[in-house]
Formats: C-alpha cells, structure tokens, sequence
C-alpha cells in the first residue's frame, strides 16, 4: 500500500477526516473554519509553515498564540554550547550573575542569611538542617506537558548554585529526545555534588519527572539521600491567605517584589519546543527566560522565606510582604504542634496587633490556644465575646466550648447548663437559617444532649 | 425480604422426605421417567467417570519440592507437569484445559522457581481478566510464599491499590498481580517508576486467554507487544505463561496473541467424576407459529425435580433481571423443595462485594443449597464443586458452556447439567445437536491485532512509552524494518501518519519520537470505541440517564425517539450529533418508537473467492467470497409502535448523517440461474433471502466466538455489483477483527448448522427460531430458505478462484458510490 493510499484509508478508518459529513454539518464545519480565518496574526505570531498542520491543531495553536506578544525566533537558541558525555550530547547555556544581582528587591547573596533554623520549622523537615543554601542547586525543569509519565520529556533543565561570589545558572537542553539520556547524567551529576535541592512545587513535580526519567535510563537517581526545600508548602503555609493563588510568580511579586516582563507562561513551553523540533519559528527564547527569571525567584524566595521568623532582613530593614497574614500563617502552623502553642498565641496576637479587624476565625484560633496552654480564664472571655456578637458557626464553636469549659475548667453547674441552653436556642437560629450542615446539627446536637444530661446529674449530685 | 421461617422441619416433611434421594442419579432417573417433563428432553448424554493421569513432580527446587510433598502432591497431574517442564526450558507456554484442572498450579510452580534460582530477584507480572480472580491468586499465592518462608511479595495493582502501597508495591512487589487495564494505561506509560519489575522480569503470566477476543483481545495483544518492549528495554526477555478453556486452535490463538510460538498443552490429566448432560426443550404452545413456553417459567416446573436439601443446585442466566426473577420464584417455591428461604441466593455483579463474599463462603460449606447467577460465577472464583447446573439458555460461547457446566463435579459423583433451550437459532441447534458441545472445540476467536485502528491507536500509547526506531536492512531484504511490534507491513507507514497528520510524534532520521503534550493512553480504550459514544441527558435535570455506542445512537436518540431506562419512557428532543449529546425528557408513552434503517454495502476490494460451477457447464452456480467493505447505513424513519398492541400509531423521517464504517465482510452470492430454479421468484424472494441471511448470521456464534450483534447484515435481491442475489455479512469492528475471513472459511460448517435449524424447526411458516415469523419473511420465506439453505449444504466442492468480478468495468464501479435509497 503506498503511503497516501495508507493516509487516506487511516484517515477514513480512525474518522479523523468524516467521509461524508450531513449538510447541517458540513455547513456549521465551514462556518468553523471561516472563523477561524479571521482570527487576528500579527506578524511576529504567523507561523510560516503553518499549512502543514492539521486544522484542529492549527486552530489551538493560533487561538493560543493571541495571548503572546513575544517574539519568535528560528534554530538553536542563542549562547547555546554543545556539551558532550560519554552517554552523548547536548546543550546548555550557563549565565552568571554578580551575588549582589538585584531580583526583585532582593540581592541574590541575601540567601546566606536565611536562618537554618527557620527553614527546618517552616517546612517541618529536620532534614534540612543540614542543607547550605549557598552549596545547594537551585531547580527548575521545563517539560513537554504535566501529566509525566515515559513520554513527558524534561527538555530544559535548570540548576543554579553559587560558584566563589557569584550565582551560576546553567540551563541543560534537549536539540531532540534522544539527548534526554546524556543530559540527565549531567543532571544528576550536578545535583549530587550539591548540599541539597531548592525548588517550588518540584518535590511533587520536578524531582519526579527528572526521578523516573533516570530509571528510564538506567541514570541513578541523586535525589534519594538529599534535603530538599520545597518552597511551596512555606509559602502557602504563611501567605495564602493574603494572596490569589499559590504560584511561584505570586510569591516572588508579592514577598520579593519581582515584575516580569514580557512573561510567557509556562503552558506555552511545550509548543515552543514542539515548534522547535518542527523547524518552525519558536519562541524558546522566552522558555529559557521564563525558566531562569523561575531559578533567580527560587534563591530571593528561598533568602525571604529564610527569614520570616525574623521578620527582618539582614541589615535589619523589615521584611516585606503581607505581615498580618504573616503572622496569622505561623499561628496556625504552630498551633499544629502542642509543644509550639506557646509561640502560635504570640503569633496570633500579633496577627491581631497588626490587623484592627482580625477576624472570628483568629480570635476563636486565640481562645483555643489559651484553654490549651491552661489559661481558662482569659478563654472564657474570648468566646464570650465570640458567641453573643454573632449568629454563625463560630459563635456555635465558642457557645459549646463554654459550656465545656464552665463545666470542666469553673465546674460550675448552673453555668455551665445556661451557657447550654444558650448554645441550644444559637443551634436554633442557625438551624432556621440553614447555617449548618446536617453533619455539624447533629455533632453539636448529640454533644449538647450529653452534656447536659451529664449535667443534670453531676447537679444533682452536688444538691444530695 | 424472606419471610420468617419456622427453623425446624418435622420429621415426615418435605425436606426431611427430600433428604433420603438418591442424588444425582436418582435426580436423572425420576426426570426421565416424568410424565410432562421427560419428553421435553431431547437428549441425555453420559460421560463416563475418567480417572487421574499423573506423573512425576519435574525438577524442581528442593524447597519446592517439599511443599509440593507436604501438601500431598509428591505426583502431578500429566498436563500440569507438561506445563511446568515446559516453562522450566525457557520455552512460552499455553495450557487450554478445562476449568477446574489446576492450571494455576502449573504457572504457580515456574514463577516461585524462578524466584528460589535468583534468589528473590526475578519478578513476574499476572493479568487477571477479573479484580476477584486476582484477589483469590494473590492469597494462594502468598500461602505458598509463606509456606516457602522467604521475604516475598505479591500484591495486586488495581484501581484500588491506595497511593501509599504503590510505591513499596513498585519497588518491592516480586509478583505483581493487574488486569489489561491497569497495565495498558498505569504501569506500561509509567514504566521508568517500575523498572524494578522490569529489570528482571521472568513470566508474564495471563489466565483465561479464551476471554481475549474481538477488538478487547486485539488490543491486548498490542498492550503485550508493547510490555515486551518495556522488558527488552530494561533487559529482561520474559516468558508467557497463558492459560485458556479449550480452544480449537490454540497455538493459532497464542501466535496471534503474542506474537510468537507457544508450546500448546491440551491433553487433560486430570480426574472426572461421571457426568450427565440433558437437553430440555419447552413444549410447543402454539405449533403454527413454532411458538414454545417460556424457558424461564420452564425451570420453575423443572426445579422442584432438581432442588433438594441433600444437593446444591446452580441457575445461569444470561440476564440480570432473569436472575432476581428466578429467586424470588424459587425463594417462594423453596417449602415445597424442602429448602428454607434463605438457602436459595440470588448472585450477580451490582451487589455489595461482602455479600457475595459471604454467598461464596455459603456455597462452599455447603449451607446454601441453591444459587441463581449470572456469568459473575463462570470464571475462576472459588465455590468448590456443585451438584446440578441449570443453564437457562445457552450462554453465546462454548467456554461459557463449559465454565457454567464445570461448576458441578465431585469427585466420585455423578453431576448433571441442564440446558433449557430457548427460542433462538443457536439453542435449537443444540437441542438436536448436543455433539457439537463434546466433540472438540468449534469456535474461532477473531483476533486481530493488525487492525489498522486498533493498531494505530496502540502504536500512539507505545510511542510515548519509548521512542521507535526502523533498522535499516536486518534481514538483508534491502527494506528497513521496525522491529518488536508484530509484522504488519504499514509500522513506518502509521508513524508516519500520526508525525505528519496527527501531529503527535516527531520522526528525526529513521526514529519515531513521541512530541505531544498528551498522555495517550488516557485517551485509547481497550474495548472500542468509547470516545464515540453517545450520552443521554434528562432535559430536566441535565443528568446522564444513559449511553449508547456510535452505531446505534442513530437508531435510537434521533429527535422523536422513545427513550427506555427501566421502564421509564423518556421522548428525545434534541440530538447534538456532533457533541455525541441527546437530551430526552420524561413523558408517559403508550408508544415506542422503531427506526428503519437503509445500509448499503460497497465493495472496495476483493481478496478472496471460492465459486462452485453447474455440474453441466462452466458457468457458476454460487460463490462465497471475502473482500473489504465500505458500508452506509442511514437512518430513514421511525415507526411509532402501541405497547402490548403493537399497532403502528405513525411514522416520522429521521434525518441525520449517515453511519459510516469500513471493515471486511463475507458474501455469498447465487447465480440468476440458480435463483430462479430454488423458487426465489420475484414477490417472495427478497423476504426468503433476507430470510435466511439472517439465519445465518444468527447461527454463526457457533463457529466464532462473537456475538449476532458483532456482525452487521445486507441482503440484495439484485446486486449491482455481483449482479445477482448476495449476503452480505460483515465485521461491525471499523478495520474488521477477522471475523468476515473466519466465516469465509467456515461458511460450510454455517449453512449446514443454519439448514439444520429450519429443518429442525416445529413452526409452520417460520419463527423467531429460526428464519423469522412469517410476517417477515412470507408465506413461502421458510420452504423457500430451506430449499435454498439445502441446495448449498449440498452438491459437490467449491474451488479457489481469481477474487474478480466477470467484466472488466467493476473496478471503476466499485469507487463510485451508490445512490441509497429513501
């Protein structure tokens, strides 16, 4: 069969072209692509062999390409070596920055003075206590698309370390997949002679896709006996209350003060490389500035993030970013852990110092941390307050731990079965409302039941 | 709900009178000499008790070998030791013995071989078609293991498998035991997290491979080739270890499965106790019509003979609402058995996985007597022998037949299965043709693993796992040649297809690599179609109430049509075909709606003719041929049809795009001559053809192991291609799965079975037993098919000739397409 014999009868076979479509249809297809032909180009942004291409994707590429206004570029991306291994070759790019490098409104050798220390509670892992953040790699991958898997292929890698005063970034890069082999050797050599692994999101990403690409390749893997900061989980820990999203681009503007120009999102990175090996006009140019402008973010983030217990940076100016959603960030990270409740109520009523309107939530939060750490007293107060100046679930949450505690803390009876009878008629309101979820009516309908029969008796009891 | 019941049969009752039979032959003795039902039996068949046939334990491990000693099997049956010495020579093996003849054990003792010789490096990889199947191996397994007292694992990897075990399941899982499903679309896209299994991996072990037919084997066999690669990759070279039900050619089976020569197994050593088999066919009620008694209501009569407190009885029926019809009858009629309520149990997929672990377990002490079941009890689950089967209509296949009559058996004991023919071609037969099921096996599984879609579909999923390379001239051909998937001719040329067309591969000098931001095997199912399928919303509440397949979708959501889910009836208002969308909306019907539909066959090319002459001259008398296809089917219009009356209340045109499909097909056409001598005269002959076209279509299954609906039907009088009477019969797989050559070889075998049944058949004038009731085909359509069905079946040989039309004309013919008509 000759090959357009074959096209034709695949064609036809997998209904990729409809043989014979209605006329309705027909009608709304030339519809379709009528409209398709109108979409604006401009120039940077018309393909020049676009014709060769399948419509469907065509029409996906072009509806996509209106977002960019960046420009395209033909062949191997500029300042790009070849580098060889025994396991073959491949590309990179190494660029060098000046530790005194301003990103943002932090200088890149600012990491030095993150606090050990800091990091290791922030991120809950005591196995960063031994990573240096001027020996460690700073990393950052491009890939062909998120879901991994054998045909996802990393084809641009990015490691930054510190090299004598200055940060070096090499970025490591695919001209086709058989170089993936090659370059993931270098990869993995480059990460195992470092203290340790600094990225956003990549203990969920990054390292798993470089980690089963090695397997694939028979490339032992550097990853297993490395500390590994994860900037994402601290980030989102202390700051996502006060931000859109949890994206490292929100990160660095927000704590960093990072604005980056003419950005081309990460999704377009596929299609640049897809481009790319296509010999079509590509914006890769782009993807490497994306990438690097992503690794620069990582060492300002890592030297921001280093010092939010501080909350100042080294030279003792104040820490930039969102300070109440700081501080409420560590409260509720602390309170986490019995043994740090002490130092969540310190964050919290700093949280509360620093914001007039803090919220019910925060000041239920200090409440709690207060009957926790045995100051009864003062918690009582609190939910006071928190119950009778509102009808919501978390004045419900006080009205319960009242009775709770008129009961346990006072162990007194008759206010501790008004302060359930309060709690019954709120139940009430928030029942008629539809406040509540059927789950939580019954939990505090079950607990208000028992403790008041309980109650009843221990009364009882004491009058006999 | 069952009714109380009082827990303590008297003495002198039933069930007390019950237990005193003389089992199961007692059973055979009163039914034959029953005065209504004995003469419904059309046949009894004996099969005497057979004897073990061991041998010698190979050479195994000493460690081995000692359990094997210690659980009592210091010899094996001969088929199992055949298998094992097999597998220990490195060679891939299939075992296709009956149910129930210890296969497992036969791939059990290579695999733990393996691992004792390596020293716990080797890994093996299970396929089960089953989550239970795999479930049940992975404790038997493991009772080995322990037993071997090494630091071994064997896990299951399934949908279920939660994310925490899977890592450690990965790394450290000696046996892994999956299903197709997870493998194609979890661990083969995955393999660089799995290379631990593949570093060594020594067996790919796969039961029941009978089950791997159609487009689901075919692309099983792609997922194979594809885990082959993955293996080869990493360095290992596995053997198959692959068990079946009989088969009729296995080792055929096995090459197209995977992809190279198996040592074939076949010769049973196992013992049998004394079976006896019977036919029961519901008597005539209205023998004009050929109508006969319902067979459900048939067993009821039957299950009082075949019930009883001192025996346990097994019910299969092919539908789900036939099974909880069926117990509630029995629950109802238990008393009279001498059975309590709750010893008759209903079984079926859809009931809670605890309570049908808690039936098996009922079945296996013995303290559930009767069990009314689907197919969920064919395969493999462990329930321990029974006493009688009841098969309520023949199941579509003989491994079925055989699965659902091999539950019964003891050792030492006689057994019985019933079969309750219902009204349909295929258990007529059998009711006069029970040697069709002890003879050997019949069926052909059309399995074709080549399917250009199929293939093409495959060949994306393997694209991204690792990249393809063509060598320039291995087998000094002078042609380039892409190794290690099969040897369809067109590998370079699909690669091609989807670098430059689909946009999905990148090719850079003679090697494919994958390019696309997607993960294919999302996207590629295993059994068909899916993606096509099309999805019924309530127009209400905007929730899916249903789905239907591609083909059918235009004969039963188009605009007007009366949508049925459980006795709802929904009226469908609006069909988005290209969003493969119907939206329906709940009405109260006193009508259903029944589409018509014009399918027009096109010949694109013929590959292969066998023609019989006139004994007198040169001139042909009928021929058979093979070609492939080109078929349009359009949906004209719908009738709408009173319930119960069946009086036609209306008809609408329906107007949608046609259905389109390329296959292979089988055709049969008769001379003009002929057709005039058999009496296909004008008037009635369109009916007597379409007639027996039918017939044969429906009789089919029995040489394929496919079912009616699997081949699609065209029947004309006066073809403009052949220019003469042709039956067209066709593989409803777009690219075919073999099943158009399979019933070109064996078309013999299907006439004679079809004429067979028309002549077998009670009805006047035809039935829906055999060639359709006489308002379809006509007063004359039975005596006219019959003659033309027996003018077939006899005569003398047909021989191969060139597969061209007569006149030279056809090729332009044939690219020029037909009008349809309406």
């Amino acid at each position: 069969m000759a090959d357009e014999e074959l096209f034709d009868k695949l064609r036809r076979l997998r209904r990729e072209v409809p043989p014979e479509l209605g006329p309705a249809l027909e009608a709304r297809r030339r519809a379709a692509a009528a409209r398709s032909e109108q979409a604006p180009t401009d120039e940077h942004v018309a393909r020049d062999d676009a014709e060769g291409m399948p419509t469907w994707l065509r029409q996906r590429l072009s509806s996509k390409r209106a977002h960019g206004r960046v420009a395209c570029s033909h062949g191997v991306p500029e300042d790009c070596c070849e580098e060889r291994r025994s396991e073959g070759s491949y590309l990179a790019r190494i660029k060098r920055f000046s530790g005194d490098h301003c990103h943002g409104h932090f200088r890149l050798e600012e990491c030095a003075h993150a606090a050990s220390d800091t990091l290791v509670r922030i991120a809950r892992d005591p196995a960063l206590a031994d990573l240096e953040l001027e020996r460690a790699v700073y990393l950052d991958i491009e890939t062909t698309g998120l879901s991994g898997g054998a045909g996802t292929v990393p084809f641009l890698v990015a490691l930054g370390s510190f090299v004598g005063g200055s940060f070096e970034l090499w970025q490591g890069f695919l001209r086709d997949p058989s170089e993936e082999r090659a370059m993931l050797a270098e990869v993995a050599e480059r990460v195992a002679a470092s203290s340790g692994i600094v990225s956003f999101f990549g203990k969920s990403f990054d390292r798993h896709r470089l980690e089963d690409k090695m397997r694939l390749h028979g490339v032992t893997s550097p990853f297993v006996d490395l500390p590994h900061l994860d900037l994402y989980h601290p980030f989102v820990r202390l700051y996502r209350s006060a931000t859109e999203d949890g994206r490292l681009q929100t990160a660095e503007r927000v704590l960093c003060g990072v604005e980056r120009e003419d950005d081309l999102p990460g999704s377009f990175a596929p299609e640049a490389w897809f481009d790319f090996l296509g010999n079509r006009a590509h914006r890769l140019e782009a993807v490497f500035r994306h990438n690097e402008d992503d690794v620069l973010s990582l060492v300002v983030l890592a030297a921001h993030l280093g010092r939010s217990l501080h909350e100042t940076r080294a030279d003792g100016r104040a820490l930039p970013g969102p300070q109440a959603a700081r501080a409420q960030g560590l409260a509720k990270h602390f309170a986490r852990v019995p043994s740090e409740r002490e130092e969540a109520l310190l964050w919290v009523r700093r949280a509360r110092a620093r914001d007039a309107h803090s919220s019910r939530e925060l000041r239920l939060l200090e409440a709690d941390l207060l009957r926790l750490t045995g100051q009864s007293l003062a918690a009582l107060e609190l939910y006071e307050g928190l119950r009778d100046e509102a009808n919501d679930v978390l004045a419900l949450r006080a009205a319960l731990e009242l009775a709770k505690l008129e009961e346990h803390a006072r162990r007194d009876f008759e206010a501790a079965l008004t302060a359930v009878a309060a709690a019954r008629t709120l139940l009430e309101v928030l029942v008629a409302t539809s406040a509540l979820r059927p789950s939580e009516r019954r939990r505090a309908e079950a607990e208000l039941g028992r403790r008041s029969e309980r109650l009843l008796r221990k009364r009882s009891c004491e009058s006999a | 709900m069952s009714p109380p019941i009082d827990p303590r049969p008297e003495a002198g009752s039933e069930r007390h009178a019950r237990r005193t039979g003389a089992g199961v032959d007692g059973i055979v003795r009163r039914l034959r000499a029953h005065a209504e039902l004995g003469a419904c039996f059309t046949t009894w068949h004996r099969t005497p008790a057979r004897p073990a046939r061991v041998a010698e334990l190979p050479d195994l491990h000493p460690a081995l070998r000692a359990q094997f000693e210690r659980r009592g099997m210091g010899e094996l049956f001969t088929h199992q030791v055949e298998a094992i010495e097999h597998a220990l020579a490195g060679r891939d093996v299939l075992i296709a013995t009956p149910t129930a003849s210890g296969k497992t054990l036969a791939y059990t003792a290579p695999v733990l071989q393996s691992l004792l010789e390596s020293d716990g490096a080797a890994r093996s990889l299970w396929m089960f078609p089953t989550k239970a199947l795999s479930q049940d191996q992975s404790r038997s397994l493991n009772g080995w293991i322990e037993a071997l007292e090494r630091d071994w694992h064997s896990y299951t990897y399934d949908g279920d498998t939660p994310p925490s075990v899977r890592r450690t399941l990965r790394d450290r899982g000696h046996i892994v035991l999956t299903n197709p499903w997870m493998l194609h679309s979890g661990i083969l896209p995955n393999h660089g997290k799995w290379s631990e299994l593949f570093r060594d991996l020594r067996y790919i072990v796969i039961d029941e491979v009978h089950t791997l037919s159609g487009v689901f084997g075919s692309s099983v066999a792609n997922v194979l080739r594809r885990l082959v690669r993955i293996a080869r990759h990493y360095g290992s070279d596995p053997r198959f270890l692959l068990s079946s039900a009989t088969l009729r050619d296995p080792a055929g089976h096995a090459r197209r499965l995977i992809g190279r020569d198996a040592a074939i197994v076949e010769e049973d050593g196992s013992p049998a106790g004394e079976r006896v088999f019977g036919v029961y066919e519901p008597p005539l009620v209205q023998p004009v019509a050929g109508m006969r008694a319902n067979a459900l209501e048939e067993v009821r009569r039957l299950a009082p003979e075949l019930c009883g407190p001192s025996h346990q009885t097994i019910f299969f029926c092919n539908r789900r609402t036939a099974v909880e019809v069926l117990t509630r009858y029995l629950k109802e009629a238990a008393p009279r058995m001498g059975l309590l309520p709750e010893e008759v149990r209903g079984y079926r997929g859809g009931y809670l996985p605890l309570m049908r672990r808690e039936i098996e377990a009922g079945l296996k002490d013995g303290s559930i007597k009767v069990v009314v079941s689907t197919n969920a009890l064919e395969l493999g689950i462990d329930i321990g022998a029974l006493d009688v089967a009841v098969l309520v209509g023949y199941p579509g296949s003989q491994a079925s037949f055989w699965q659902r009559a091999g539950r019964v058996g003891r050792r030492g004991k006689t057994s019985l299965a019933v079969l309750v023919a219902r009204s349909d071609p295929i258990d007529q037969y059998l009711a006069h043709h029970p040697e069709y099921l002890f003879g050997k096996a019949q069926e052909t599984l059309g399995l074709d693993p080549d399917n250009l879609v199929i293939l093409s579909e495959q060949l994306k999923c393997a694209a991204f796992e690792l990249p393809f390379e063509a060598l320039a001239d291995p087998d000094g051909s002078g042609r380039s040649r892409i190794e290690g998937f099969g040897d369809s001719p067109h590998l370079a040329g699909i690669l091609d297809y989807l670098a430059e067309e689909g946009g999905l591969l990148y090719r850079k000098d003679a090697r494919w690599f994958w390019a696309a931001d997607a993960y294919p095997a999302q996207d590629v199912s295993l059994a068909g179609n899916e993606p096509d399928n099309v999805l019924v919303f309530d127009a209400e509440t905007n929730k899916a109430i249903g789905e239907i397949d591609r083909e059918h979708s235009i004969t039963s959501v188009h605009e007007g049509a009366i949508y049925q889910v459980e006795g709802e009836t929904y009226k469908v208002e609006r069909f988005d075909y290209e969003n493969r969308r119907a939206y329906a909306r709940r009405v109260a019907s006193d009508y259903f709606t029944e589409a018509e539909t014009d399918t027009e066959v096109r010949l694109l090319r013929l590959e292969e003719k066998r023609a019989r002459r006139v004994a007198s001259g040169t001139q042909e008398d009928w021929a058979v041929w093979r070609g492939e296809v080109h078929v349009t089917t359009v949906a004209t219009q719908y009738k709408k049809i009173r319930f119960y009356t069946r009086e036609s209340v209306g008809a609408e045109d329906i107007h949608l795009p046609p259905e389109e499909l390329d296959t292979e097909a089988f055709v049969l056409t008769v001379s003009e001559a002929t057709a005039q001598t058999l009496g296909l005269t004008v008037g009635n002959r369109a009916a007597a053809w379409r007639g027996a076209g039918r017939l044969l279509r429906r009789v089919a299954p029995l040489f394929l192991r496919c079912q009616p609906s699997d081949l699609g039907l065209s029947t004309e009088v006066r073809s403009r291609t052949f220019g003469s009477p042709a039956v067209y019969i066709y593989d409803r797989v777009p690219g075919s799965v073999g099943l158009g050559a399979a019933l070109f070889r064996d078309h013999r075998e299907v006439v004679a079975a079809a004429l067979d049944v028309v002549q077998g058949c009670a009805c006047q004038e035809g039935c829906p037993a055999c060639v359709g009731p006489v308002e379809e085909v006509g007063a004359l359509g039975k005596e006219t098919a019959a003659a033309l069905l027996g003018y077939l079946a006899g005569g003398g040989e047909l021989v191969d000739c060139e597969p061209t039309l007569r006149t030279g004309e056809e090729k332009a013919d044939l690219a020029e397409p037909e009008p349809l008509r309406g």
